[in-house]
C-alpha cells in the first residue's frame, strides 16, 4: 500500500495573527487566555519558511500546482488500492446505490474516521452520515472524481461536525497529556529528546507503524488531539481551528503544543528512540 | 530591545512554546530570531524542533492514506447493518 506524500503540498498560511504584547505573551503557554489577537498578517507559517534543513518551501502558486499534480496521484493511489475507476457514477445508471457505496468504501470511510475520531462508535457514526449525506447530494458528483475521494470529502465535513459538536459538549476543560512532564520546574529539560534512529516520514511506509501512531494519538486527551487532527492530518489554517474549537489563539497555540509534545514522545518511546520498547506503548 | 534581553534569559519550556506557536501563525520577527538563535546553541531545543517539524511533514502526508495508519480496522456486520438499515430508510423517505 503506498503512501501519498501530502507534505509536499505547499499552502500558504491564511494566518492573520499579530505577535502578541509582552503580557500576552506570558499567557502563551496557558490556558486562560481569550485575548484579542486578530489582526491582518499574511506570513507564511514557521515551517514553511524555515524547514529543516533550511529551504525556503514552495510559493503559493508553486504549491496549489503540485497539489493539483499530487490530488491526481491520490485519485490513482485510491483507485489503485480499491481497483474503482474515475468512471461516473450515477450518470447513465439507474440511481445512487448507497449499499453499494457501503460494501465498497465502507471499511476504507471508517478507517479514515477512526484515525482522526480515535473511538470506534463515532467513526461508525461519521460513516453512516457521511453515506446519509451522500445519497441526499448525490447530484454534488460530478464524473470527474472518484467516487471514493467524493465521499471522504464529505467525511472530512462530518469529521469536523463531530469535533465541533464534541468540543461544544466538553468546554473549556483542559486535561493532562498522561506521563511525566517533559520538563522541570525552573523549566529546563527533565529528559533530553534522544536521536530518532528512523524519519517519521519513512515509518509511514511501514504496516507496523500505523498501530503505533494510533495508539500514541488515542493517548492524548480529547481537545488536544482534536486541535492536532484539524491543524495537521485535516490541514485547516489556525483561525479554521480556533472557529470550529471556539477557542483563542492563545489556547488553540498551547493545544497544539501540548499535543506535539505528548505525541513525539510517545513515539520516541515506541518507535524513533533508540532506546525505544515496542512491545507496548507506555509512553 | 528590553523585550528581545528577557527572552534570551528564558528556559527552554518558553523557547519551545514559542516554535510551536510560529508553527501555528503567531507572528513575531523578534520571537522567531530568538527561537533560531536558541535551537542553535542548545542542542536538545535544536533536536526537538527538527523531530517535530518532521512529524508535522509526517501527519500531514498521512491525508488520505488514513487506512493504513488505523491498520486492518473493519466496520463490524453489525455497525455494517444498522447503517445499511438507516440508509434504506433514508432512501424510502418521501424528500431523498
Amino acid at each position: 500500500m503506498r503512501f501519498v506524500v501530502g507534505s509536499e503540498i505547499g499552502r500558504a498560511s491564511s494566518c492573520r495573527i499579530l505577535a502578541p504584547t509582552a503580557r500576552e505573551r506570558s499567557s502563551v503557554g496557558t490556558t486562560s487566555g481569550r485575548e484579542p489577537v486578530a489582526v491582518a498578517a499574511s506570513r507564511p507559517a514557521y515551517d514553511e519558511r524555515y524547514d529543516d534543513d533550511g529551504n525556503d518551501e514552495a510559493s503559493a502558486a508553486a504549491g496549489s500546482e503540485r497539489a493539483g499534480d499530487l490530488m491526481h496521484v491520490a485519485r490513482d493511489t485510491i483507485d489503485a488500492a480499491t481497483g474503482s475507476t474515475t468512471a461516473p457514477a450515477h450518470h447513465g445508471l439507474p440511481g445512487p446505490d448507497p449499499a453499494r457505496w457501503l460494501a465498497k468504501h465502507g471499511d476504507a470511510l471508517f478507517r479514515f474516521a477512526l484515525l482522526r475520531l480515535r473511538d470506534r462508535g463515532h467513526a461508525e457514526e461519521a460513516v453512516q452520515d457521511c453515506l446519509l449525506a451522500a445519497l441526499r447530494n448525490v447530484q454534488t458528483f460530478a464524473d470527474r472524481s472518484a467516487e471514493r475521494t467524493w465521499l471522504i470529502g464529505i467525511l472530512k465535513h462530518k469529521i469536523v461536525d463531530h469535533l465541533r459538536r464534541a468540543s461544544r459538549k466538553r468546554g473549556r476543560e483542559e486535561a493532562a497529556v498522561a506521563g511525566p512532564a517533559p520538563f522541570d520546574e525552573r523549566g529546563f529539560w527533565r529528559s533530553r529528546p534522544e536521536r530518532w534512529i528512523e524519519d517519521p516520514s519513512a515509518a509511514l511506509q511501514r504496516e507496523e507503524f500505523g498501530p503505533v501512531l494510533m495508539r500514541c494519538l488515542s493517548k492524548l486527551p480529547d481537545g488536544i488531539a482534536s486541535a492536532l487532527v484539524l491543524r495537521e492530518l485535516h490541514r485547516m489554517s489556525s483561525d479554521e481551528v480556533c472557529a470550529i474549537l471556539e477557542v483563542s489563539p492563545q489556547t488553540l497555540w498551547q493545544r497544539l503544543h501540548r499535543a506535539r509534545l505528548g505525541l513525539r514522545r510517545c513515539l520516541e518511546r515506541n518507535w524513533f528512540g533508540s532506546s525505544r520498547r515496542r512491545e507496548g506503548t507506555g509512553g | 530591545m528590553k523585550r528581545f534581553f528577557r527572552l534570551l534569559f528564558m528556559p527552554c519550556e518558553g523557547y519551545m512554546e514559542l516554535l510551536s506557536a510560529l508553527m501555528d501563525g503567531h507572528v513575531s520577527p523578534t520571537d522567531r530570531f530568538a527561537v533560531r538563535l536558541h535551537t542553535l546553541y542548545c542542542r536538545a531545543c535544536g533536536r526537538y524542533r527538527k523531530q517535530i517539524l518532521k512529524l508535522r511533514r509526517m501527519l500531514r502526508a498521512i491525508d488520505e492514506s488514513g487506512w493504513t495508519a488505523a491498520g486492518e480496522a473493519v466496520l463490524t456486520a453489525e455497525a455494517r447493518d444498522r447503517i445499511l438499515q438507516n440508509l434504506h430508510a433514508a432512501e424510502s423517505e418521501p424528500n431523498v
